[in-house]
């Protein structure tokens, strides 16, 4: 080992010249990327606290004013409050999601390592979640409540939210900027409005005999909704709001 | 590293914004140079793979530019961009970062270099849409340069910027273009004038010209000439040749013209400029500027 006084001594003879180039060879070393598990994080923390809070008071007052009417109303008062809000909870989702295309963002995400295609699906995948949680907590409700069975339960709910995913969806596809949000919310209250309108004919509408037609629509919808995702990882180009680049 | 163009083209309905375009870009600041329409924004589009071209390819030593890899080292600044309602400056470049796979502690100090290199240190706090348009367009220039990318593209850099800060980032610009390939377009002639090592024009979607400066204004070199006439002979001047500047002076009308042959006996022969290169191309009246030849 080198003797400290030597070291001085070397020091004081000679000067150590001053880096060159420091920076560009550091420049040389990759610096560490952040991983999936971080950049999900970050995406989720980007996701506005009033969707959260939003998505959540739509399920949880819809449910009460079910129980409510439950026990003064017909059988079906549960399920035809928690189908009235499922077309809500799809807007939140898919309008949350294409903030970026609303903001003039997405032009700038598309280009980043972590894509737009990537971005839309990390936000549709988080809400979606918790949206699946509480239409979970809803289809257990109805179930419960001894109206229908959980498959009746889960298709009855599930059409609409899917109906307005895919309605919302192909908006967002056609159209660009901040408009796209009211459009979306115009198809949000008008599904919603068709179910709060039908309680009168719940009877008919949740007849046994008719589920068949439900789950067609159910497999139409979901088969929809699987090629919209897919364009959305796979053919972005496609996207009309991407492609607002006519000079 | 090299950037390679091969045959791309790109179509909207009717119109060809880019046809068949093949180059290869090495280290250097390229300026790419045209008129409104000219296809260069979708150029640009192509080449940081938000846009699909119809035929062709674009490489990146051997790496399509729709892959992950290449957007890792990436840098854009669109024509056009927006912001989220809520965003500060430095929200801005945060969320941008995490896009750019950049863990959260190197995000923050890179923020606050380039918040600092385009003076806007202070405004870090600030919401956005508070900020001016050249605030704004500073604050877009900082993003593009966060991952320290080694493929550069800005698509009107210097719109909005004052003088002052366009001299800055033309400085910055030729820093950076030592060591990466930069490819930047606006309509500012002298800033393409200033920075770029090498000058790209394109017109109706197709590249027209491209080389150092010197090399691509050998075109017009001879041809450009600088007169006073009597106010009653302009007419005849714009007629026969292509006009680049026209202005009152001494009680005569002085012209700047490209004309084959000497248009007068007293005109001068001048070095041709860049600027006169880009009415050559894209005056309305070029064809009249050529037809001598």
């Amino acid at each position: 080992m080198m003797r400290f006084s030597m070291k001085k001594e070397m020091k004081q003879l000679y000067q150590a010249p001053l880096p060159e180039k420091k920076e560009e060879f550091l420049r040389e070393f990759p610096y560490p990327r952040a991983g999936w598990r971080e950049t999900i994080a970050v995406q989720l923390s980007y996701v506005r606290k009033s969707v959260w809070f939003a998505s959540l008071l739509s399920a949880v007052s819809a449910l009460l004013l079910g129980e409510k009417l439950l026990w003064d109303g017909t059988d079906y008062d549960l399920l035809w409050s928690l189908s009235a809000v499922m077309p809500v909870l799809a807007v939140l989702v898919v309008t949350e999601a294409f903030r970026s295309g609303t903001y003039g963002m997405a032009e700038l995400e598309m280009a980043a390592k972590h894509n737009l295609s990537q971005v839309l699906l990390i936000r549709m995948g988080a809400i979606g979640t918790v949206d699946f949680f509480l239409i979970i907590a809803g289809i257990l409700f109805v179930s419960q409540s001894g109206t229908v069975g959980m498959l009746r339960a889960a298709v009855y709910l599930l059409v609409p939210y899917l109906c307005t995913c895919v309605l919302t969806l192909q908006i967002e596809k056609g159209r660009n900027g901040r408009e796209t949000t009211w459009y979306c919310g115009v198809c949000g209250c008008s599904i919603c409005g068709v179910s709060i309108l039908s309680r009168g004919v719940q009877e008919i509408i949740y007849d046994r005999g008719k589920f068949y037609l439900w789950m067609i629509v159910f497999f139409v919808l979901t088969l929809f909704l699987i090629r919209q995702i897919w364009q959305i990882r796979h053919k972005m180009e496609e996207w009309k709001w991407n492609l607002y680049s006519t000079e | 590293m090299e950037l390679v163009f091969n045959r791309v083209t790109k179509q909207y309905k009717n119109k060809r914004a880019v046809e068949q375009i093949s180059m290869t870009l090495t280290k250097g600041v390229y300026g790419l140079l045209g008129a409104n329409g000219a296809g260069k924004t979708t150029l640009m589009r192509m080449m940081c793979g938000v846009l699909k071209p119809d035929s062709g390819e674009i490489l990146y030593d051997g790496i399509k530019v729709e892959e992950e890899k290449y957007r890792d080292i990436l840098g854009y600044l669109p024509q056009e961009f927006g912001y989220y309602p809520d965003f500060t400056a430095m929200d801005f470049l945060m969320y941008l970062a995490s896009l750019k796979g950049i863990p959260k502690k190197q995000a923050k100090e890179r923020s606050e270099r380039l918040l600092n290199l385009v003076g806007l240190e202070q405004m870090k706090g600030q919401k956005i849409k508070i900020f001016s348009g050249g605030m704004k367009q500073r604050l877009g220039i900082a993003q593009s340069l966060l991952n320290d990318p080694k493929v550069l593209v800005l698509d009107e850099p210097t719109a909005g910027l004052d003088p002052k800060e366009r001299v800055k980032f033309r400085n910055l610009i030729s820093k950076l273009g030592s060591d990466r390939i930069v490819i930047l377009s606006t309509h500012i002639v002298s800033d393409i004038e200033h920075i770029a090592d090498v000058i790209l024009l394109m017109k109706d979607g197709r590249m027209i010209h491209g080389g150092s400066l010197e090399e691509i204004v050998k075109v017009i070199e001879g041809n450009v000439w600088e007169c006073r006439v009597e106010d009653h002979l302009v007419e005849k001047f714009v007629e026969d040749c292509l006009v680049l500047n026209i202005r009152q002076e001494k009680g005569k009308t002085f012209l700047r013209l490209i004309c084959k042959k000497k248009p007068l006996e007293t005109a001068v022969n001048v070095t041709a400029a860049l600027e006169d290169l880009y009415l050559y191309y894209f005056n309305d009246k070029e064809e009249i500027g050529r037809k001598e030849e």
